[in-house]
């Protein structure tokens, strides 16, 4: 995770910064994942980073954001590829509406 | 949020020091005599002090008693043939007669689990007996979270475990008890499984409980209950707020009555100890039912 960081503070790349993003999800800081996510898909206007949208409703939602968290299930939904992580999206989203 | 109400009748806190440290706890399990059995990360021992911390820490089963007035006291470690040196020894569950344990001994490189598989001891006038592997259920998949239970009239085992051509992730199983720790091939509770993971059993008087990512739920993994009508268990229940949360809330247990029981929870609340950030790390909860004055 240091190393991780350390490199985004040097080339500011977006791939690095979702890897960050990921790492502390898994790590479940969701405050911090939720801060790298919001760094690159807040600014992701071509959807570069669509598939990782589930993963930040999934931070969103934990982290208590859960308005947040509807909005990015939705987005995935109606635009993701991944059919099983749509069929989840729609079940966050049941909950969550 | 959604459908699910939060029950006001019960009370769920921080067991504390010195049973919760700012790493991982696990499964706490309560024995006949009141004796509680957990997992826990990081616990040093007085007779490791002056080793060197080589930044690998095991996860080893722990007892604790009540100490009067005081909560449960000092964890000790069970023995070395329980918690084997360069495993992680977890997931303990105690049989409702108290004469067996069972538990996971895993194998993990960097995070990432390699062998899970579940093993037993019985109790012995002079304490547990050395590990035995269970025969029936282990495989070249992870087994995790065992727990005795009852179907058909019959002792079974449940458990969850990634057995090829489940729904996916981990699912929940049961075994059928053919002797001392030996069980008939696994058996996949098809309505209770989703896509995602299934974990933690637990089964008391046609109840199960369980925690899944998989049904809707308010965070993480939540708690579900289902009931057993004798030959099929019922649709999933979450059990809402304050037993789940909007982060991970798994190995939910409670007593016959239904008014004592434990949860285990990286939830940022009163008492909570985490390593780093405020959700990292799971504490072990008492859950209670509130007392009413009148």
């Amino acid at each position: 995770m240091d190393q991780y960081t350390k490199a985004y503070g040097e080339v500011k790349d977006k791939d690095i910064a979702i890897k960050i993003a990921k790492t502390h999800l898994l790590l479940r800081d969701y405050t911090k994942s939720v801060n790298w996510f919001n760094r690159v898909l807040s600014k992701d206007k071509a959807n570069k980073y669509l598939e990782e949208r589930f993963l930040y409703g999934r931070a969103l939602k934990m982290a208590g954001s859960t308005t947040e968290a509807a909005a990015e299930f939705k987005t995935y939904i109606e635009t993701g590829a991944d059919p099983n992580l749509k069929a989840w999206a729609e079940t966050e989203l049941k909950e969550l509406s | 949020m959604g459908t699910l109400k939060e029950n006001v009748a019960l009370n769920v806190k921080n067991i504390g020091s010195p049973v919760n440290n700012p790493e991982n706890q696990s499964s706490p399990a309560i024995d006949v005599d009141g004796t509680l059995y957990f997992g826990s990360l990081g616990v040093k021992d007085s007779k490791d002090k002056d080793k060197k911390d080589d930044g690998v820490h095991f996860c080893n089963l722990y007892s604790s008693t009540i100490v009067p007035d005081k909560g449960y006291g000092k964890a000790t470690a069970l023995p070395e043939n329980i918690n084997r040196e360069g495993y992680h020894t977890a997931n303990v569950s105690i049989t409702p007669d108290g004469n067996t344990m069972y538990y996971t001994r895993v194998v993990s490189d960097g995070g990432h689990m390699e062998e899970s598989k579940l093993y037993a001891s019985t109790k012995t006038a002079r304490g547990w007996s050395p590990a035995l592997e269970v025969t029936g259920i282990n495989g070249d998949y992870l087994v995790r979270h065992p727990v005795e239970g009852e179907l058909y009239g019959n002792k079974v085992l449940f458990f969850a475990a990634n057995i090829p051509g489940g729904k996916g992730g981990f699912d929940l199983y049961y075994a059928n008890k053919t002797g001392e720790a030996s069980f008939s091939e696994p058996i996949g509770l098809g309505s209770l499984n989703t896509a995602m993971d299934e974990l933690t059993p637990y089964y008391i008087d046609g109840k199960l409980f369980f925690s899944s990512e998989g049904w809707p739920g308010l965070g993480g993994l939540d708690v579900f209950s289902s009931t057993w009508n004798g030959s099929e268990f019922s649709a999933p229940i979450n059990l809402g707020m304050p037993i789940n949360s909007s982060v991970d809330d798994i190995y939910y247990k409670i007593n016959k009555n239904g008014d004592m029981g434990f949860l285990v929870s990286n939830r940022d609340a009163p008492g909570s100890k985490s390593l780093k950030g405020k959700t990292c790390c799971d504490d072990i909860y008492t859950v209670e039912k509130k007392e009413i004055y009148s």
